[in-house]
């Protein structure tokens, strides 16, 4: 009921509900004071403007143009046409977007952990109010603003600006479109509801890189540029020359063997290209809070920055299963890497060893290595001089608030994460 | 939401007059709305208005404790107090946003909590606020506060309301149906609020029965049994002085306070007479209770309960003045619960003869319960008071009871079949003022004579120390009041010797604790304490003194062309200025991002020519911007060869 409220009340409503509340609660003793006649005022207004309301609702058809990503914390424009059906010109009606039904089926309200809930008190911990708004908070927008519509003949159309900020990495979806008219007191509202659903991606936040050079050790990588652009096993012949020991023997040119009676063989361009690893270290026990979403934002920050048309990016991270995505190069683009960062989800401790491993066992293929990590133990500590003792250039981050400062590591503050990377070489 | 013009002087002016605070709401309204005339801003920031938050807050907590200790501990009334001045102690924040420059504050500065909430996590929703909407709204719900502007605190509430609707009203809404839509909302709320009276006073009735109020004070019940009366036998305390005369003092033997017509079970209740509002004269302290020339008057000190209390009058009593009470409702039985709010009353009553101001009997007055009916019918048949005329029938009655003995309270039980009427009538024929005043009151109303029974005070003891007589709590008593011969007359049956046989059971201190209670009723009368001129000179040095700390500084300077030109440029009088623009005009204009060199080499000209330029242009140069400046041989070959280079120049 709350809101419904919420929905229906302008801000003079509001104020009006409020000061009917006040005059309410001081005038209970009609002999003391006259309170009461205030209140008998106020919540006349309200009435009346509560059920005149209905009588407002405008007739609209709407339709919305959302591109299909946006980024949190950064507010996104889109536009949305609107056109009178009624019979009568439409004056003074505004426009909001409804956000789907955001409320968490009890399972998931049960499963889910609201970061930092530790710091509530029990009660709080027991009651889930938190979590619930949490939950609800992490698939809507910021609120949403009613936008004014212009003034429409019947059947006159017209194209709306309006804009929504994601407060978090994730999907959005909306249910409707709600066309809104105030009564003629100005105190509620008559809402309809134009159904019209929609999707947005919210990408992860990003923060600015300084310039690094990824060293530019190319490696042999199988498979060639064919392999960066689609499936199959071919390279580039270049030309023939004499055979040296040690050529494959299949690539013994037969024909030029017969006319110069010496051996000849086919000469293949092989692909040597930059191959840069991004391991992204999901495995905490502190499910999704600062530090973890600070980690994804790092990771989204070196996609972003680096240029993968002249190298290749490999994510991995443990969702799960251990996941590579690989960008550049006709492989995957840079949004849609983001979008794999904005689905990234906890996982649990432990599973940091199959992701050492499996980076570990790629070594060879790999120019350079950037490590996002969220603690810092034994296991980690000997990853990474792992890596290192195997000539890759590593840059390793730490995100923590609290940890004393360790030479070749790059400690982030989750609450300062722009300062942190600043420092970056 | 704009705020239609003067709105907001509109608001603090009603909020003015129905606060019975014009003065002070005069120039607030003035101050309010002066803003919009003038540029006078200050640079506040979100600290500044945090600061002003922290001295309302703290206003109104000293307000609330100043009103509870003025008011002698009356919650409820300090409070609604507290909100009837309540935008007057957040006047000073409204005024400093009207006049800073921003003209809006973030909520954070508000409320402490929010910024330390903001503090922890920055991303959180910290709205800009503009308070001027909700001052206006407070000010018409302060206002009402009060009761003393019932007539036309509606009217003036619903006009400044619509002003306020006025601003908020939908664009699209034509006027007459904006205006007709606030007339069904204004009777509407007309409809509700005095529904809500009429429930509430509905309420009030229904509940009489079972409202219990002080000991013995309550006007709705007296229990007989368990003696609400008797049980303050106990009790010392002097809750009545009565500063009079001693030959008047045979008046005020006995002092009314609350009359019951209706025994059920035990109690005594007061039927059909509910309690009404009271009005005084125009003085406000002046009470009419009943038409006549006063023939003597007398001066009462009663003790108050909460602030209020049950008034004790003599018989006979038309007019008190003298007393500045808050509220005072009485009934047709002659009670009056007075607030006056503190510790003491001090009251002046004048009256003439008789019973005044008690409403003439009914057939309650003369019903006795079924379950007494039997007793007393048989007791008066005994007596044969049918038979006699009144007068003759109230001597018997005296008779009779003259028989019977004091006792002091106690609580005894009941033989079964019986009440404690008819055992005290029948058996044991001997008890405390309460059972004498209820027997007597049946035993008359059995005889065909309209009888009441009444509570109050007996008055007889004189103390030296105070020089004036007091009442005690003991000295509660219980007495009939009997309809003879066409006028009330006052019956106490009850043998004479109580008042010494309570007094005998005095404890041995008492002496000693009335020294004491002397000293403390001196204590409490020494006044109020009075905000001389010299107290209220004393805030408003405070006040400047405060204003001036907060201020200072802070005033924005004012936007003016002017401020560019604060330091005036090195050599903005060079005449190469003038040189340039003669020349721009005649042969080549001057692009507005080109050097002046640049601008010169691009003329024609002689060689002789340019050189001069290039001279004047180095010296011009210099002029402006060498720290040294130039000399004044320098400075005039300036000034001649510009002049020269001007007069020569040719196309």
């Amino acid at each position: 009921m709350q809101h419904a409220l919420h929905e229906r009340l302008t801000g003079a409503g509001w104020l009006a509900l409020g000061a009917a509340g006040l005059a309410g609660g001081l005038g209970i003793d009609t002999h003391r004071s006259l309170s009461h006649q205030a209140f008998g005022f106020l919540a006349a207004l309200l009435l009346v403007a509560l059920f005149a309301a209905p009588f407002f609702r405008p007739r609209v058809a709407a339709k919305r143009e959302l591109p299909p990503y946006a980024t949190a914390g950064v507010p996104l424009e889109y536009r949305v046409s609107v056109e009178n059906i009624g019979p009568r010109p439409l004056r003074g009606a505004t426009l909001v977007d409804t956000p789907r039904e955001p409320r968490p089926t009890y399972s998931e309200w049960k499963d889910a952990r609201e970061p930092g809930e530790e710091r509530r008190n029990p009660f709080d911990r027991a009651m889930g109010y938190f979590r619930w708004r949490w939950l609800i908070e992490r698939r809507t927008p910021a609120p949403l603003e009613h936008v004014a519509l212009p003034d429409l003949a019947p059947g006159e159309r017209a194209t709306v600006r309006l804009s929504l900020t994601a407060r978090r990495r994730g999907r959005l979806e909306f249910a409707a479109l709600t066309a809104a008219r105030t009564d003629f007191l100005g105190l509620a509202r008559g809402l309809r509801r134009v159904p019209a659903e929609g999707r947005v991606v919210a990408l992860p936040r990003r923060y600015r890189l300084p310039e690094i050079i990824l060293p530019g050790a190319r490696r042999y990588q199988l498979g060639g540029v064919a392999l960066a652009s689609s499936v199959g096993d071919s390279e580039e012949f270049i030309g023939l020359r004499d055979y040296r020991p040690g050529d494959p023997l299949h690539r013994l040119h037969w024909k030029s063997i017969a006319r110069t009676g010496k051996p000849i063989v086919k000469e293949y361009q092989n692909e040597f290209f930059e191959r840069h690893a991004l391991v992204l270290d999901t495995s905490t026990a502190a499910g999704e809070d600062a530090a973890f979403e600070a980690a994804v934002s790092i990771a989204a920050s070196f996609v972003y920055a680096i240029d993968t048309r002249e190298c290749l990016l490999d994510l991995l991270f443990v969702g799960g299963e251990l996941r590579t995505y690989t960008a550049g190069r006709g492989q995957l683009r840079v949004e849609n890497m983001l979008e794999v960062l904005a689905g990234v989800a906890p996982s649990p401790r432990g599973e940091f060893e199959r992701l050492a491993r499996a980076v570990l066992g790629q070594i060879q293929r790999l120019s350079s290595c950037i490590v996002v990590l969220l603690a810092w133990d034994e296991a980690r500590r000997a990853f990474i001089g792992g890596l290192r003792a195997s000539g890759l250039e590593v840059r390793a981050l730490l995100v923590s608030a609290d940890q004393k400062p360790e030479s070749g590591l790059l400690i982030v503050d989750p609450a300062n994460i722009e300062a942190g990377l600043a420092k970056l070489r | 939401m704009k705020l239609p013009p003067l709105l907001l002087a509109a608001a603090a002016l009603f909020w003015g007059w129905q606060a019975d605070a014009l003065i002070l709401a005069a120039p607030l309204a003035a101050a309010l709305e002066a803003q919009r005339w003038t540029a006078l801003r200050f640079a506040f920031g979100a600290r500044e208005f945090s600061r002003f938050a922290t001295l309302c807050s703290v206003g109104f907590v000293a307000l609330l404790g100043w009103l509870l200790a003025s008011n002698g501990g009356s919650f409820s009334r300090a409070v609604m107090s507290a909100f009837l001045w309540l935008p007057a102690v957040l006047a000073p924040l409204l005024l400093a946003q009207l006049y800073s420059v921003e003209g809006r504050m973030p909520l954070s500065a508000l409320f402490t909590t929010l910024k330390l909430m903001k503090a922890r996590n920055p991303a959180l929703h910290d709205p800009i606020v503009d308070l001027a909407a909700p001052y206006v709204v407070i000010c018409i719900v302060a206002a009402s506060a009060q009761t003393a502007h019932r007539a036309d605190y509606y009217i003036g509430a619903v006009l400044v309301g619509a002003w306020a609707l006025y601003g908020a009203r939908a664009r699209h809404a034509p006027l007459a149906a904006w205006a007709l839509a606030l007339g069904i909302a204004a009777g509407a709320g007309f409809g509700i609020y005095n529904g809500l009276h009429l429930v509430q006073v509905a309420i009030e009735e229904w509940a009489s029965e079972w409202y219990s109020g002080e000991l013995g004070a309550d006007p709705y019940r007296s229990d007989s049994k368990l003696g609400s009366v008797g049980r303050l036998k106990e009790i010392g305390t002097i809750v009545l002085r009565v500063y009079a005369r001693p030959p008047d003092i045979g008046r005020f033997q006995l002092l009314h306070r609350a009359s019951y017509n209706r025994l059920n079970g035990d109690t005594w209740l007061a039927r059909n007479a509910p309690m009404e509002a009271f009005q005084p004269e125009l003085d406000g302290a002046t009470w009419t209770l009943a038409p006549g020339t006063p023939q003597w008057s007398a001066r009462f000190a009663a003790r108050l309960e909460s602030g209020k209390t049950l008034l004790a009058l003599p018989a006979g009593s038309q007019r008190i003045t003298g007393a500045a009470a808050i509220e005072w409702r009485r009934n047709a039985l002659g009670a009056s619960r007075v607030e006056f709010g503190g510790d003491w009353a001090h009251y002046t009553v004048e009256g003439g003869r008789g019973i005044l101001d008690y409403a003439a009997p009914g057939p309650i007055d003369s019903s006795i319960p079924a379950r007494e009916r039997q007793e007393f019918e048989r007791l008066a048949a005994e007596l044969g008071l049918a038979a006699l005329d009144p007068e003759e029938a109230l001597r018997r009655v005296r008779q009779h009871f003259a028989t019977f003995s004091y006792s002091t309270y106690r609580e005894a039980p009941v033989p079964a079949g019986s009440t404690p009427l008819g055992d005290f009538v029948r058996r044991t024929k001997s008890g405390h003022c309460e059972y004498f005043a209820g027997a007597t009151t049946l035993l008359l109303r059995a005889a065909g004579i309209p009888a009441r029974y009444a509570t109050g005070y007996a008055v007889q003891e004189y103390s030296a120390l105070e020089d004036a007589y007091i009442a005690r709590t003991r000295h509660a008593h219980a007495w009939t009041r009997a309809w003879i011969g066409g006028r009330w007359i006052d019956v106490d049956t009850t043998p004479p010797a109580w008042f010494d046989e309570e007094a005998s059971r005095a404890p041995f201190w008492q002496a000693a604790a009335d020294v004491l209670r002397w000293a403390a009723f001196r204590w409490s009368q020494r006044g109020e304490t009075r905000l001389g001129a010299s107290g209220y000179a004393l805030i408003a040095l405070l006040g400047a003194l405060l204003a001036w700390r907060l201020l200072r500084g802070r005033r924005a300077a004012r936007r003016a062309e002017a401020s560019a030109a604060g330091r005036p440029l090195q050599g903005a009088d060079s005449e190469f200025y003038a040189v340039e623009r003669a020349l721009s005009q005649k042969h080549v204009p001057r692009e507005p991002h080109e050097p002046l060199a640049a601008w010169i080499a691009r003329f024609g000209g002689s060689e002789e020519w340019r050189r001069r330029l290039a001279a004047a242009l180095a010296l011009h140069y210099r002029y402006r911007f060498d720290p040294a400046g130039l000399s004044t041989d320098e400075r005039k070959a300036l000034r001649s060869a510009c002049l020269s280079i001007m007069a020569e120049w040719e196309p």
